[in-house]
């Protein structure tokens, strides 16, 4: 199964396919899909490794064990991985589930992500929930349902809005300046800063964050901090320049 | 077997840390894996925002259950034991009947030889206890047909019922009677002129046979 309108004419089944300049496969199990250029799958599409660079879309669901986006991916279907990695945009139009997943520029889930570590600098927007082991962002987030995880690493950058937060150890904190800030060139940027609903977590650090509760058994709330509510177990820092609207222990 | 309302006895998120000592690490952790379900964290407002409640019977026993079987048991091999309807693919099972839900009252719908995934055992079960309610088999068979399509209900049954009914239609000396079955949220409500034959809540069938599976 399989075809192309431009490349290498017949594909056996779990054969490759490559799409160089422009052109579009039929969905099917393959091993390797490589997209340069300009291609889509339509259809649902498995396979061992499928790598854009270019524009890439995938008109179904992909099984696919290592994904490589350089450029722009699409995938209009749910995405199940072990490996997803962008350089570029990739907008994941259902779920996407995955072990590792590592981004460097954006990335826009319209449904919930799983996976096992998940990193990602630049830009991300999850419309559900975000739960892994590990969690690393940077730059400006948005998830609008519970980012859960058992380390929780965020590092701000313009405006993050996380719907709550729940995990083990939660580590917020405003990204320091830049080589240019370091030179004295305070340059256009604002602080970054998180708004977030709730927050709990065994350990928990913020910075720059604004939040209704917080809860946890031991709390650091940092500067540049606005949290209406605390409840802690065994300890709670208050810097000097945050405000807590309330404290609770126990 | 009420059915599950509001006014089931609650217990805060709060709470149930301090009566069980776990921490939020281990909590989240295991809403995550499906050790939790999903459908037991209950969203409400309070003065102090959203607080996230859970059904004190039900949460309590599964702690205390994770907590005494996690010493010998990994947390993957605790999936499969107490929620294999959060990964269902784990479980290949080749002799449903030797699952005291199915029995030998279940033998009549196997369709295969073996490799009987976790929601099938719960669609063969449903049948079984059917049958064991004194149904005809091909009104049992109905929701044994009904389940092995729904395995996504499988996997969140809290709250689900299944029934199976039947309609009589009497006119011009012509007698017609149609049976049907029907998964929903309950109160699930048919029309008040169909008969009820059986009334199953699918959360507790699910949980019996994983206790059994997990034996």
């Amino acid at each position: 199964m399989g075809c192309c309108d431009e490349g290498r004419g017949d594909v056996p089944r779990r054969g490759s396919v490559s799409i160089a300049g422009s052109g579009k496969v039929a969905g099917g199990a393959y091993h390797t899909v490589k997209i340069s250029g300009s291609g889509r799958v339509e259809g649902d599409l498995v396979a061992e490794e499928l790598r854009i660079s270019g524009a890439g879309k995938v008109e179904g669901a992909a099984k696919v064990r290592e994904i490589v986006v350089s450029g722009n991916g699409r995938f209009e279907g749910p995405v199940e991985a072990e490996v997803l990695q962008v350089a570029g945009v990739c907008k994941v139009e259902a779920g996407l589930s995955a072990k590792e997943v590592k981004v460097a520029g954006a990335l826009k889930v319209e449904g919930s992500v799983k996976a096992h570590y998940f990193k990602t600098s630049g830009g991300l927007k999850v419309e559900g929930d975000l739960e892994a082991e590990i969690v690393a962002l940077a730059g400006k987030v948005t998830v609008n349902g519970l980012l859960s995880a058992d380390r929780v690493e965020m590092k701000l950058e313009d405006s993050s809005f996380v719907r709550e937060i729940g995990g083990e150890a939660i580590e917020i904190r405003r990204h320091k300046g830049g080589i240019l800030e370091e030179l004295g060139l305070p340059f256009f940027r604002r602080p970054g800063k998180l708004q977030a609903s709730a927050i709990e977590g065994d350990e928990v650090y913020l910075e720059g964050t604004e939040a209704k509760l917080v809860r946890g058994k031991k709390v650091t709330i940092g500067p540049g901090c606005r949290i209406e509510r605390v409840e802690y177990e065994e300890s709670l820092d208050v810097h000097p320049d945050a405000q807590v609207g309330e404290e609770v222990k126990g | 077997m009420g059915p599950q309302d509001m006014n089931e006895d609650l217990i805060s998120k709060k709470e149930v840390l301090r009566l069980t000592g776990i921490s939020y690490g281990q909590l989240y952790r295991w809403k995550r894996m499906g050790l939790i379900p999903e459908a037991w964290f209950i969203r409400r407002s309070t003065f102090t925002g959203q607080e996230t409640f859970f059904p004190r019977e039900k949460i309590l026993r599964r702690i205390e259950e994770i907590l005494k079987l996690k010493e010998e048991h990994s947390l993957e091999e605790l999936v499969r034991i107490l929620s294999p309807e959060a990964a269902p693919e784990e479980v290949v099972h080749d002799d449903p009947t030797s699952i005291p839900s199915i029995g030998s009252a279940g033998r009549e719908f196997l369709w295969k030889e073996g490799g009987y995934t976790f929601a099938e055992l719960v669609a063969v079960a449903a049948g079984a206890e059917a049958m064991r309610n004194k149904t005809k088999l091909h009104q049992a068979r109905l929701l044994v047909e009904l389940l092995r399509e729904a395995e996504d209900v499988v996997r969140s049954p809290t709250g689900i019922f299944l029934v199976l009914a039947e309609k009589s239609f009497e006119r011009e000396g012509i007698s017609l009677r149609i049976s049907f079955a029907v998964l929903g949220k309950d109160p699930v409500r048919l029309d008040p002129g169909s008969k009820v034959l059986v009334r199953l809540d699918l959360e507790r069938l699910v949980e019996r046979v994983k206790r059994e599976l997990g034996r």
